[in-house]
């Protein structure tokens, strides 16, 4: 090895430790459920505005953080797709600050221009193939199961075929494999027609946040968290086709 | 350890007809594309082998996005299927079967393949001057040379099979008794949270897992003791 080689290396860690220090904190780290990551990564934009805290993102199911986060995983926020999770991540004393931010909406994909109402398409039930989440795992498959039994529609087990998560439902429709389904507003373009399900037909599905205990920035994660009940966040959380969860509900349910 | 559930055992079963199946029908089609891909000198030779060794590097849930858009009522293999007048292939067990014969097809053409080469033209030549037919040269000559090679491929073919999840995820619907299979009844269970009933069935195919990795190896071992293939 040369000399000048010898010296590049040996300078290596002292320019990664300026660097550091430089940029000064460490960025939020921030697991969320794939539903929401699209909506949060526009909150983040604007949050950005307004501050210079980095954040990034760890998309995945919620199961899945939930495991990793009970083992230590290092986050300092998670964004679930429901309140069980993070409401036992809290009980389990591993979090805290248990905050609903937004109610997942479920919606009837796709829908010919003429129907409007949605308990007529699910009465007929002309689908072959029918996707939704898989109610075991998922918050929206939980809900769609709901919906078809508060219609009283109960499809045979090869017509209900389950996504892993929301998003493989709405693969199988979008694939044309399946001829419909109930899946997530936030997961609709524009072009799309849908019908949303209306919202007493299910329980809500209640998307908390809770901030880590392990996190060693639980000020900056706080104010992150203070962030999404500003109207700027709210317009964004609606857009992305949340509904805004009402001031009497709480993680783990009405009190 | 305690007993295994209703559904466990459907996806059990389920996983093994799967298996089974896959595992017949690749062995009969492998032979002979393994056998055209050791004696040809076409130009087409390398883009299909390479087309037939892809998913082995690509991620099973690639292979599996694209199965489920060519199977769909818009796709080639879809189109095709409909044509027939049969009924669509996503969420099916015969749709399993198609996607496993893809996702486990190198782990059978290749050692089938390595066995026919190892085997050469020169046995097939002499037995050729001896006047046996090209039926009976398949079936007294190569096939008994290359034996070890087809028992490879098998016992490659079903393990493979047993264990595909990425491709049954993407293509299955997880319909119980119809394309629930074992590792995906698997996932549920640690995705639900149900680590009990996770580990007994993770603890049963990793038992089974390497009961077939033992016995593949105990056969190996007799057929390089049996079989001569040192000229």
């Amino acid at each position: 090895m040369t000399l000048s080689g010898v010296v590049k290396i040996c300078l290596l860690p002292l320019f990664s430790i300026l660097a550091a220090t430089v940029v000064n904190a460490e960025p939020l780290r921030i697991a969320v459920a794939s539903n929401f990551a699209q909506t949060l990564e526009q909150l983040i934009e604007d949050y950005r505005q307004h501050t210079a805290v980095d954040l990034v993102l760890a998309k995945g199911s919620s199961g899945k953080h939930y495991a990793q986060l009970q083992r230590g995983a290092p986050f300092d926020l998670f964004f679930s797709a429901d309140d069980d999770f993070p409401q036992r991540l809290v009980d389990a004393g591993l979090a805290s600050h248990c905050i609903l931010y937004a109610y997942g909406q479920l919606v009837l994909w796709p829908t010919s221009e003429e129907i409007s109402d949605p308990a007529q398409a699910l009465g007929q039930f002309e689908y072959r193939r029918f996707a939704i989440a898989n109610p075991r795992l998922a918050p929206y498959g939980r809900a769609a199961e709901q919906v078809l039994a508060f219609l009283g529609v109960a499809p045979s087990p090869e017509q209900l075929v389950k996504g892993e998560n929301i998003a493989q439902a709405y693969q199988f429709i979008y694939t044309g494999n399946a001829q419909g389904g109930l899946v997530a507003r936030s997961q609709m373009r524009t072009e799309d027609h849908y019908i949303p399900v209306p919202r007493h037909w299910h329980e809500p599905i209640r998307q908390a946040v809770v901030i880590m205990g392990s996190s060693r920035q639980p000020q900056a994660a706080a104010e992150f968290i203070n962030y999404l009940a500003t109207p700027a966040a709210e317009r964004i959380i609606t857009a992305g086709g949340y509904l805004i969860p009402p001031p009497t509900d709480h993680c783990g349910g009405q009190q | 350890m305690s007993a295994l559930d209703a559904g466990d055992f459907a996806a059990l079963w389920l996983s093994l007809k799967l298996a089974g199946v896959v595992t017949v029908l690749l062995l009969v089609l492998s032979t002979p594309i393994a056998w055209w891909l050791s004696r040809s000198r076409s130009r087409l030779r390398d883009p299909i082998a390479a087309l037939i060794t892809l998913p082995l590097i690509l991620p099973p849930t690639v292979l599996g996005f694209y199965l489920l858009l060519a199977m769909g009522p818009d796709g080639p293999i879809g189109k095709v299927v409909a044509f027939f007048g049969l009924s669509p292939l996503p969420f099916s067990f015969a749709g399993l079967v198609v996607g496993s014969f893809f996702y486990s097809l190198p782990f059978v053409v290749q050692p089938i393949q390595n066995a026919l080469e190892a085997v050469g033209q020169r046995p097939l030549e002499v037995a050729a001057t001896l006047r046996a037919g090209p039926v009976d040269r398949f079936f007294t000559v190569l096939l008994p040379l290359a034996r070890p090679g087809f028992v490879t491929a098998a016992v490659l073919g079903f393990a493979h099979t047993l264990g595909e999840f990425g491709v049954v995820l993407m293509i299955g619907g997880n319909i119980p008794g119809a394309t629930q299979v074992l590792s995906v009844q698997l996932y549920d269970h640690v995705e639900a949270l149900d680590y009990a009933r996770a580990h007994r069935l993770a603890a049963l195919m990793l038992g089974f897992s390497f009961a077939m990795m033992l016995v593949l190896q105990w056969l190996r071992r007799r057929n390089a003791a049996t079989t001569d293939l040192g000229y």
